[in-house]
């Protein structure tokens, strides 16, 4: 049952044409120059590609049923139709605006900061989906499709308008914190946790995200009164919010004192294990279901106890390191004056 | 010596994998065998960080439980020993050292502790510990 599954991923169409090709070398040969040209920018450079890109991959992983990319040749894929190269580009393409404003705009604060870089990559993000869709290398599942309201531009969802931002947020978010890290910037630690700010923070988070990602999978069986748009729900929205905050109060009383990436970790394990328990149980009984296209990408791997496609097991930790970076970015700013 | 930690998680992270968690689902090394092969090796990248930081996270619990199996410990000495600092304390002598690491004034210090409700005597108990 398991071995088609697998071979289907395997045999997943990724042989170039030409025109795809050529932007391949397009887009090494533009990430290459544009990386060597900023090298200089900020210290520890090549460490902050590294966070970039992880944190665009980790969206392009937990997003990947969403989109199908095709035809970027066979070298091009790290799994299923997730491309290195494309990684790379949006990586390039979201550091080199973030690096330009912070130079550009020094003595701003990170919050003024904040939507010029945003600003600024909706366009230049906008253009580039545009190239990819109608180079044919791009193109979106059935669930996309049903959940746009059919308008496009070029070829492209008029919701990017919306997508871009929340992406762009994400991901720059995920690297503006590691870059705290990076850069050994002191980072004041809470003497009382501010719950009403940090529930805000993480409601907003989960529910853009929640947004965004909504075509993947319906919330089913809530109470009909639960729902506020579409098949997003307060208690399921409620429960990621819930499981943050479980997390974050674990960490605060017992590893406060640790290095902030063993917090990170401690914390997103701890906040997975239970809500992978939870999804399960949800799965289970019917409340989440996977569309079809998140489905057609499951190996048919479960995990042991919980049983739930592996696939979904390794986006939850995802999932959250993306929403923990986003609000703990916002605290680390207002507290710390940055 | 760097290298060699690393190496050492990921060989934990390994017999973890191995010999805790595929006993229960056979699939999972076939999986993670189907990954390689279907990306050419290119899956390698996500997969063997991913081995260490599983061999990181045991070797962290493992110390941990260790040491708080130690702190149990009843002292032999006949003076009793200091009272350890307390978690908030040294994360607040952390910050204390990475801020005078980067060069903050102690004005700019205490006006953002002080704005985070940490009291004086906080600061500095946290100070013996910097």
């Amino acid at each position: 049952m398991t071995v088609p599954c697998i071979l289907a991923n395997c045999e997943f169409e990724k042989h170039g044409t030409a025109t795809t090709l050529a932007f391949v070398g397009f887009v090494l040969v533009a990430c290459g120059v544009a990386l060597f040209l900023m090298r200089n920018l900020k210290p520890h450079f090549w460490w902050r590609v590294g966070i970039m890109a992880a944190g665009v991959l980790i969206f392009e992983i937990f997003t990947g049923p969403m989109w199908l990319n095709e035809r970027l040749g066979r070298f091009a894929y790290v799994y299923t139709d997730v491309s290195w190269v494309l990684t790379l580009g949006w990586t390039a393409m979201i550091l080199g605006v973030v690096l330009l404003v912070d130079r550009w705009k020094p003595d701003w604060s990170a919050a003024k900061r904040f939507p010029v870089y945003l600003l600024v990559l909706l366009p230049v993000v906008f253009l580039a989906e545009i190239a990819v869709v109608n180079l044919g290398i791009r193109s979106y599942s059935a669930e996309v499709l049903g959940a746009v309201r059919g308008l496009r531009l070029a070829g492209v969802p008029v919701e990017f308008f919306y997508y871009v931002p929340v992406f762009s947020a994400l991901v720059i978010t995920f690297y503006k914190y590691w870059a705290f890290v990076l850069d050994g910037t002191p980072l004041v630690p809470q003497r009382r946790r501010r719950w009403l700010r940090g529930v805000a923070l993480a409601f907003t988070a989960v529910f853009l995200f929640e947004l965004m990602v909504e075509p993947m999978v319906e919330n089913k069986g809530f109470p009909a009164w639960s729902y506020f748009y579409r098949d997003i729900s307060f208690l399921m929205s409620g429960f990621w919010v819930g499981i943050i905050a479980m997390g974050a109060v674990v960490v605060e009383w017992f590893f406060l004192h640790k290095p902030v990436l063993v917090r990170f970790f401690i914390a997103i394990g701890i906040m997975g294990l239970v809500a992978l328990a939870v999804e399960s149980w949800l799965i289970h009984g019917g409340y989440r279901v996977y569309g079809h296209s998140a489905t057609e990408n499951f190996t048919g791997f479960k995990t042991p106890i919980s049983d739930v496609a592996v696939e979904v097991a390794f986006a939850i930790p995802f999932y959250l390191a993306l929403m923990v970076c986003f609000i703990r970015f916002w605290e680390v700013v207002r507290d710390n004056k940055l | 010596m760097k290298g060699l930690g690393l190496f050492r998680k990921f060989v934990i992270g390994t017999v973890f994998i191995c010999g805790v968690i595929a006993p229960f689902n056979r699939e999972i090394l076939q999986m993670l065998a189907m990954a390689v092969i279907c990306t050419g090796g290119i899956s390698l990248i996500v997969i063997v960080p991913a081995f260490g930081l599983v061999g990181w996270m045991v070797e962290a619990i493992f110390i941990t439980v260790l040491e708080k199996c130690r702190g149990f410990v009843p002292e032999r000495a006949a003076v009793p020993p200091p009272i350890p600092p307390s978690r908030r304390s040294l994360a607040l002598a952390g910050y204390l050292r990475d801020a005078s690491r980067a060069g903050m004034t102690d004005a700019e210090v205490l006006e953002l502790l002080g704005k985070q409700g940490w009291s004086e005597e906080e600061i500095r108990e946290a100070r013996q510990h910097v």
